[in-house]
């Protein structure tokens, strides 16, 4: 869906409840996202072009100290743990070269690097171009598109000598050609042509070395580069290698991707058979290709690193050339791989690497294809006050993803529609869903569903007794909806499996070895479908001739014979494979969404519009394969999906020795207690801290409410608009602990929160003492790191200007139009940074705010 | 036009329509390629493909994924926090495989395919083990295109390997349930743990099985004859024998005596019937199935430059790993026993000075804490043993002149993580290292069973069911003399029944078996067997310090171990116990 063209797109639609979905068949269990392209319509040809150019930036990061405040924390942190474990101390950093990393007189040794400064620019640019062109005479009607994408990437990209630039940019052409043919009176034919081609450029360095994020490294390892042009690194620093040099000497690689989209769509109005009747058969054959290259490999340069102790060396007067003889000495040389430096040779750069485009195994892998025919019979009849309207349909699907068998889907679903003068609405679905995944026996699950509805305002008495409402509709839907996203293929038979690979005895190895042969996947021939049973209670309402418009909806669904995976399951170990999934999950789901929306038109054209929007939900599992014995506030039967679960902090940190011992302590790691710690509730007062006493706490990671708002103000030509969104009831865990693998990795809560045994922070911290080599010894942090992830965001702004008519007239245009566009402007939260809540890891991709500005031009 | 065109589509519209409801079987599409049992039992050729991936599941004791050793026991400390060494001295065996460490995984790992099929640690893979072989056992009528020898040898592998597993459970998580069913997912499967013993008698039962079954060299059988010289690491009758004298000796001591119901003394009937079968396999080593290797070639247990498998005529048992090259040094040793400068890693598994005051003198004399300042006595004239294990300073572990190690304070090799000035050099060739790059043929493995350690069974089996002076009944061994063979070997003067510098014999063999087998997995297990790891002189980590010039020795504490009653078992991973009462918690935990 990303590489849907927006400006192609006439609408967006979201249906949810189980008769809106039926037609969809089984793609829609979990909902519809319905894009509809843009098409012609009958007139002249109108050509317009639009242009926009976009700046993005980082949303909130959240860095790490500088090397002179991590070094301070880091001796803290060995003080108050090296009376527990001694080990620490050698790393203990001597008061002069703490002096060092703050007056920065020797950068090259004790230097302090803001990482995010050095491999981010501060802003990236992107810009986009479309041409579109409609309009229909008789015979056809048109739409067409092209459109072209560049966007760049923040990561800091140089030719420094290398000989190439890995700069990250992407190109998108993307087409579209939608044409319809009226061939007949009766009968129209439509061709959809679409697609795009793109080509991502990206540094192809190793990105386990520069992608562990702009803000989770060390700053005090190594200078970038040192003063004589040599970048730095050293093997030993393997967890955190020179993120610049990586990025930019590890050559380039190219992914080219291409897709077409194909559909015919053959409309038979079939009236002659009998009124109301027509038939609809489309076709539609997506081709996704991918292919890799042109590229650039290289070996990378010589590196070294100047271990700081050279400092120890250095005496005042010395010459440059003194001084560098010493650096010499305590310099270690890392060489690209491939030299070997006992041969006697010495070093020679090897050139860079140049590779034409091919389709390697990772991306065949990836390349896509799908067939897709449907045949509809629709009918659409009036009688009198009686709209009678019905359609049958069937369509098959068979796609596959690189090298996989193909994979086959049949729908047949029947819906009947029926209207009294508008006002009572009856609806009846039949899907017939085919799946391959399950046995003949199971094979196809029949899902019906109901709607119903009553248009009251277009009754008399209605308008009588409510005159200010406009519109008052009340609908009710229910139905059944099957699933079998997420169940493993050839479940239902079992897949041994016959391998090339061996096991080889001794050396040399004999060529006879045997193949290996694997149980593999344990068959379960009774899996079937999941079924959701949706029902959706709404109300629309118009008031004062449409000023307000408010519409609610309340929904329940209960959702059984769930798929419980392999990884899901709880079966006794001896079992000695992995177990087999089952359809038992029970879930419970109710919530509601209400909108409402002001609109007003002022006499003198001022037009204005306020809207808002709250959703809930909430889901309880009724039954997941809960261990028996686990206690009950450990199951997960009762509690929402994803429930937030942790150990609950007592108030307040240990203080003192003593209190160590005369409260309760965890299980594990007793001995590495220390002063300063947080303590835990001992929820099941068995005596110990440990696994038993976590429990259910705070709101799901995925949030209860989303809620939000737009405000329109359109005069003349300006508008200007404002999207906020925002969620509540969540939680989730980030953490940031301090010095991770013993590198200088702390944040400013480190340094604002850590008890500390010298100030004031005895009786006033809220973050446990700071622990060095023994961080994962500590008492657990319990709650500390849960985050509230609540957060109101301004998601999108706009203001922009159409020039008056006259004005663009006497260009030779029709209209004319300029905007500026703000994405994510601002984020009103207590998270330290904006990032996408299901990566936790210090190489997520953090968020980003655009600014863009456009011009519309249409001719 | 406008009618033919309509009757078309109408013809045609229907037709295609209605014919659709007759194909039913369109989604009928299992693929052509589906395996049949035949295909996995039929043949020898199969079945034995089919018993392969079960020989992967053995461990190598210091092999497993990238950064864990076995040394757990004190024998080692280890600065790094996820290191299993620093876990180990911790007791903190509930943490000993952080969650999402995939690239730590290591044996004590209970999650499932941290690095794929055949890496999930020692709980998740021996259940797997034993499922392979049960299908194996139950699978054998199938078995239709295959020789009488060929079915004995599959089915002799099937009941060692289905035993292997089982003890390999057992020793580190206590009594389990034998499983000897390849379950079906419907079955109950809520089977009680059985107490240590019961579970050894059922392993016992595979084991004669297998030994009846297997050839002593599958060089000598038809299918073996094959592939001459590579067969090693296959289950051979020797090691079905090796395994049950060494299970019973398991069995029979204190720790597993008194969590089967008895006292926390050994007990002799196991012992007996270890005694018994550990004679067999010596007896095996006297026909010349087996022999210790001389002294010069002692490394080749171990590990070997020359892409050789490191496997003598003294192995009995190891996983055979196919690894070969710098990959295994920089990757996989160098993770955990060998210095950052030359090939290592943040992580390093440093010998406890108390394990290194173990090792003799070489005239049979006990190591005195006064020859620490004896440049003469500290490091040299010290039983051979100790500078083939250990590394000290001014070692040179290659060719070129930086390749020598500078473990003095202030040292080259003297990092902050290296907490006491020592490395393990046991599987670590001169000259594999960074510098030297003499890494192209490195392959090392750690034995799970030689015959060095079947003579120190035996001795250990005869010494405390009759006496150190007395051989098995119908044997022509005694104990003493079982250790002399070993300690000769090592060019180290034999010993009596009362050995001089020692309390008892006991005393003695046990220490004979720290220095043998030192690093090779057994401290742990040996400690806690004898009931005598939460005794004070095992818990403390001891360093020394000195200067570049060797002029001042100090010694100092660096970490006390926490060992207390709950660590003589694992904990079993939680959400198995919480499943049914029969699979209860050991105790503690």
């Amino acid at each position: 869906m990303s590489d849907v063209d927006p400006n192609q797109v006439e609408s967006l639609s979201i249906l949810k409840d189980a008769s809106a979905t039926a037609v969809f068949g089984v793609k829609g269990a979990n909902g519809v996202i319905l894009i509809t392209t843009r098409r012609g319509k009958l007139g002249k040809p109108s050509l317009s072009y639009n242009s926009t150019l976009t700046a993005t930036t980082l949303s909130r990061t959240y860095p790490m100290l500088g090397s002179y405040q991590g070094n301070l924390l880091k001796n803290r942190a060995i003080e108050n743990e090296v009376a527990k474990n001694e080990t620490s101390w050698p790393s203990y950093v001597p008061y002069k070269w703490l002096q060092y990393y703050q007056n920065q007189q020797y950068p090259e040794l004790f230097p302090d690097i803001d990482w995010q400064d050095e491999f981010a620019n501060d802003v990236a640019w992107s810009q986009k171009h479309s041409l579109d062109i409609s309009g229909g005479t008789k015979f056809v009607k048109y739409f067409g598109s092209l459109s072209y994408l560049q966007e760049s990437d923040i990561l800091a990209t140089k030719d420094y000598g290398q000989g190439y630039d890995p700069d990250f940019n992407y190109k998108r052409y993307n087409f579209r050609s939608n044409l319809d043919f009226s061939v007949t009176p009766t009968t129209t034919f439509s061709v959809n042509l679409a697609g795009y081609f793109g080509r991502q450029q990206r540094p192809a360095g190793d990105k386990f070395n520069f992608w562990k994020g702009f803000t989770g490294r060390p700053p005090d390892l190594y200078p970038v580069r040192y003063s004589d042009g040599t970048w730095a690194d050293a093997a030993q620093f393997d967890r955190y290698e020179n993120a610049v040099y990586h990025l930019n000497y590890g050559g380039l690689t190219n992914e080219n991707r291409s897709e077409i989209n194909t559909d015919f769509i053959l409309k038979q109005d079939l009236s002659f058979i009998t009124e109301g009747l027509s038939f609809t058969g489309s076709l539609s054959y997506d081709n996704r290709f991918f292919s890799y290259g042109s590229n650039i490999s290289d070996d990378g340069e010589v590196l070294k690193w100047i271990d700081p102790k050279a400092v120890e060396e250095l005496l005042p007067g010395m010459t440059e050339e003194q001084i560098q003889a010493v650096y010499e000495k305590y310099t270690i040389y890392q060489f690209p791989s491939g030299f070997n430096g006992a041969s006697g040779y010495s070093y020679v750069e090897q050139p860079i690497n140049k590779t034409t485009e091919v389709v390697r195994t990772q991306e065949s892998n990836q390349l896509y294809r799908s067939l897709f025919y449907q045949l509809a019979m629709n009918y659409k009849r009036t009688f009198g006050s009686h709209n009678f309207g019905g359609t049958f349909l069937m369509n098959r699907n068979e796609k596959a993803t690189g090298t996989d068998f193909l994979t086959y889907r049949e729908d047949w679903v029947g819906r009947v529609t029926y209207n009294f003068s508008s006002r009572y609405f009856l609806e009846f679905n039949g899907a017939y869903n085919g799946s391959e995944k399950f046995s003949n026996e199971y094979r196809y699950g029949f899902f019906p569903s109901v709607a119903l509805g009553w248009l009251a305002s277009e009754e008399a008495f209605f308008k009588s007794l409510f005159p200010i409402a406009n519109k008052f509709k009340v609908r009710y839907s229910n139905g059944i909806v099957g699933n079998d996203e997420g169940i493993r293929r050839w479940l239902y038979i079992g897949n041994p499996e016959v391998l090339t690979r061996t096991w080889q005895f001794g050396a040399p190895f004999p060529n006879n070895a045997y193949p290996w042969r694997l149980e593999g996947t344990i068959a379960n021939p009774e899996i079937h479908w999941e079924t959701a049973h949706k029902q959706n209670v709404g109300v629309e309402i118009g008031l004062f001739n449409s000023l307000v418009e408010i519409n609610a909806d309340y929904f329940w669904e209960k959702r059984t014979d769930m798929f419980l995976r392999e990884t899901e399951r709880n079966i006794p170990i001896l079992f000695g494979a992995d177990p087999v999934g089952i359809n038992a999950g029970k879930v419970n789901t109710h919530g509601f969404e209400v909108d409402a929306k002001l609109n007003k038109t002022f006499s003198n054209k001022l037009f204005f519009s306020i809207s808002g929007m709250l959703a809930y939900a909430k889901d309880e599992v009724i039954y997941r394969e809960d261990p028996e014995l686990a206690p009950a506030y450990q199951k997960q039967a009762g509690f929402q999906i994803g429930q937030s679960r942790s150990l609950l902090n007592q108030p307040g940190l240990i203080y003192t020795w003593d209190q160590i011992y005369t409260g309760v302590l965890p299980q594990n790691n007793t001995a590495f207690m220390l002063p300063g710690d947080f303590r835990q509730i001992d929820y099941n007062g068995d005596g110990q801290i440990n696994d038993f006493d976590v429990v259910p706490y705070g709101y799901p990671s995925r949030p209860q409410f989303n809620y939000g708002s737009t405000l329109t103000l359109e005069y003349k030509g300006l508008n200007v608009m404002a999207q906020f969104f925002g969620v509540f009831n969540i939680n989730s865990a980030q953490s940031y602990g301090e010095f991770g693998l013993g590198y200088t990795l702390v944040r400013p809560l480190h340094w604002e929160e850590a008890w500390s045994p010298e100030d004031d922070r005895i009786e006033n911290a809220t973050y446990r003492g700071l622990r060095y080599l023994t961080a994962t010894n500590a008492a657990p942090t319990g709650t500390y790191y849960l985050w509230d992830r609540s957060y109101l965001k301004l998601q999108n702004a706009e203001i922009g200007y159409r020039l008056p008519s006259k004005l663009t007239q006497s260009f030779g245009l029709s209209a004319l139009r300029v905007y500026l566009n703000g994405n994510n402007l601002f984020m009103i939260s207590e998270l330290k940074e904006d990032r996408d809540v299901k990566d936790s890891s210090d190489r997520a991709y953090p968020l980003t705010r655009r600014y863009s500005l456009g011009v519309n031009v249409v001719f | 036009m406008k009618n033919t065109f309509s009757k078309l589509i109408k013809y045609v519209g229907l037709t295609v329509l209605l014919g659709m409801w007759s194909c039913t079987d369109y989604l009928d599409q299992t693929p052509d390629a589906a395996v049949s049992e035949e295909d996995l039992f039929g043949t020898y050729r199969d079945f034995q493909g089919f018993l392969d991936p079960a020989y992967s599941l053995v461990m190598d004791l210091n092999g497993h994924a990238l950064t864990t050793s076995h040394c757990i026991g004190g024998e080692v400390h280890n600065s790094t926090p996820w290191g299993s060494g620093a876990r180990g001295n911790n007791g903190d065996y509930l943490a000993m495989c952080p969650s999402g460490a995939t690239l730590q995984s290591n044996f004590w790992c209970t999650d499932d395919n941290l690095l794929g099929d055949t890496d999930s640690g020692l709980w998740i893979d021996s259940w797997r083990g034993i499922r392979i072989a049960n299908i194996a056992l139950e699978k054998l009528p199938l078995l239709t295109g295959a020789t009488e020898e060929e079915r004995k040898l599959i089915e002799g592998q099937a009941y060692f390997l289905r035993a292997f597993f089982h003890w390999e459970l057992i020793r580190a998580w206590g009594g389990m349930p034998y499983v000897e069913k390849a379950y079906s997912p419907t079955d109950d499967l809520k089977l009680p743990r059985l107490t240590y013993q019961q579970s050894t008698d059922k392993l016992v039962e595979d084991l004669n099985k297998a030994a009846s079954l297997l050839p002593t060299n599958w060089d000598n059988t038809n299918v073996g004859a094959a592939a001459k010289g590579s067969n090693t690491g296959r289950a051979t009758k020797g090691a079905a024998l090796s395994l049950k004298a060494k299970a019973l000796l398991y069995a029979g001591s204190p720790l597993m005596n008194k969590f089967s119901g008895g006292s926390a003394e050994y007990n002799k009937t196991y012992l007996e019937k270890s005694a018994a079968a550990a004679w067999e396999v010596i007896q095996l080593a006297n026909q010349g199935v087996y022999a210790l290797v001389p002294w010069k070639d002692y490394q080749k247990n171990f590990a070997t430059s020359d892409n050789t498998m490191p496997w003598t005529s003294e192995t009995i048992f190891e996983k055979v790993k196919s690894g070969v090259g710098s990959g295994e040094l920089t990757n996989r040793l160098g993770r955990i026993f060998t210095p950052v400068r030359m090939g290592g890693n943040a992580v390093k598994d440093c010998p406890n000075q108390a394990y290194v005051d173990l090792f003799e003198m070489a005239d049979g004399s006990r190591y005195k804490e006064a020859y620490d300042s004896d440049n003469n006595k500290r490091w040299n004239g010290r039983d051979p043993r100790f500078r083939h294990a250990i590394c000290v300073d001014r070692d040179k572990m290659g060719t070129a002149a930086s390749t020598v190690i500078e473990l003095f304070d202030g040292g080259k090799d003297r990092t902050a993580g290296v907490v006491t000035p020592y490395y393990i050099r046991k599987f670590w060739p001169v000259g594999v290292n960074t510098i030297d790059k003499a890494w192209n043929g490195f392959r090392w493995n750690t034995p799970h069973l030689r015959l060095a350690e079947v003579y120190l069974i035996y001795a250990e089996a005869v010494s405390e069911a009759y006496s150190p002076s007395s051989t098995a009944p119908g044997a022509s061994l005694t104990a003493v003399e079982a250790v002399n063979i070993v300690r000769r070997r090592a060019n180290m003067p034999d010993v009596t029944a009362t050995p001089a510098g020692y309390t008892s014999f006991r005393e003695l063999l046990r220490n004979e078996r720290f220095v043998e087998l030192c690093f090779e997995g057994h401290w742990w297990y040996d400690i806690r067997r004898w009931y005598v790891a939460t005794q004070p002189e095992y818990k403390l980590v001891t360093s020394l310090n000195f200067d570049k010039n060797w002029t001042k020795f100090t010694r100092s504490v660096i970490f006390n171990r926490v060992f207390d009653e709950r660590h003589y078992w694992m904990p079993i991973p939680r959400s198995q116990t919480l499943l049914y009462p029969e699979f209860g918690q050991n105790p503690g935990w």
